[in-house]
């Protein structure tokens, strides 16, 4: 089975620079899905909401990449690692390099975002359902 | 005739792995809202209804009493619903109001001694009436208003309806494909 990134889109973005006393600390949020549009066989999408808290602003990012597979998407797919881990794994460097453009050319120091192990943000998931 | 329309089911992963491997486990109780059976999102009031069963998991992955989520990603499974129109009652139409009405009235006696005057009957009243095989019941539809995480936190109710949920009673009999469509991680509406 081939898989391959077909296309991204950035959908939602809300940046604002905070107007009183800079914060005292950043901190990052993200949360990530995929979707299984019904018009396409093959085809899905993985969205991730990234939420930043700078010490000098907040940035709020919503991206979708739509992936292309060379056979029909089964519910097994759907169920497996690959849209959970290895799909948002590809489209994770692309959403980081946005972020650090768009924070640079903003005027402010460039935010890089951590990188993620998506094998275990998965685990996480899954050990905090199964308790 | 056979009717066929699109229902969304709102749930964890591990319960939607279930569902595709076999199939729907029925909501069992007479304070359901139809009765014993499955229960889907349609389109009418809402012409979201898949937007609602992703919010119905989120919001039933919170556990009230330990205060922390039974389970971080949500699942939402668009299952086709088939069955014939003899056997559906549509309680946003009304005919299907008057088939509650008569049942309400056929099971005046029983109501009275359950004593269950000051609560929704509706799911009581179907499910006695396909216990004792009144009426061919299949699937049934109404509109309904449903608390999700927001309505939850903020203490909102309403009287107005914001959904319209199906019950199908013999998952096997009425459900004839099941698809994941979506499957996502829930963030933490308390924070």
């Amino acid at each position: 089975m081939k898989i391959q990134l077909d296309n991204w889109k950035v959908i939602n973005v809300n940046f604002s620079s905070l107007k009183d006393e800079p914060r005292e600390d950043n901190s990052f949020d993200l949360s990530t899905g995929h979707f299984f549009p019904k018009e396409i066989d093959k085809s899905f999408g993985v969205g991730f909401e990234i939420e930043i808290k700078d010490k000098f602003f907040d940035l709020f990012v919503e991206a979708i990449f739509m992936f292309k597979l060379d056979e029909d998407i089964t519910e097994e797919f759907k169920l497996s690692n690959f849209p959970k881990i290895n799909a948002p794994a590809i489209a994770f460097p692309f959403l980081r390099a946005y972020v650090s453009n768009l924070t640079l050319q903003s005027g402010f120091d460039p935010v890089i975002l951590p990188s993620i192990n998506f094998v275990q943000f998965a685990k996480d998931k899954q050990e905090s359902e199964a308790e | 005739m056979l009717l066929q329309f699109n229902g969304f089911h709102g749930t964890s992963v591990s319960a939607a792995k279930q569902i595709v491997s076999s199939n729907y486990e029925t909501s069992i109780g007479d304070d359901e809202w139809l009765g014993n059976g499955v229960y889907f999102f349609v389109s009418g009031i809402s012409s979201k209804p898949e937007e609602q069963a992703k919010k119905w998991a989120i919001a039933e992955a919170w556990d009230k009493d330990k205060q922390v989520y039974k389970y971080k990603n949500y699942c939402v499974i668009n299952s086709v619903i088939e069955v014939e129109e003899d056997n559906f009652i549509d309680l946003t139409k009304e005919e299907g109001v008057e088939i509650l009405t008569y049942l309400a009235e056929c099971f005046e006696k029983k109501l009275n001694k359950i004593s269950k005057r000051f609560k929704a009957v509706d799911g009581l009243l179907i499910n006695l009436a396909r216990e004792e095989g009144i009426l061919p019941i299949d699937v049934v539809k109404g509109n309904f208003y449903i608390k999700f995480a927001k309505e939850r936190i903020k203490r909102i109710t309403l009287r107005t309806s914001n959904c319209t949920i199906c019950t199908v009673y013999e998952p096997t009999k009425n459900i004839t494909n099941s698809n994941i469509i979506e499957i996502g991680d829930i963030k933490d509406e308390t924070k």
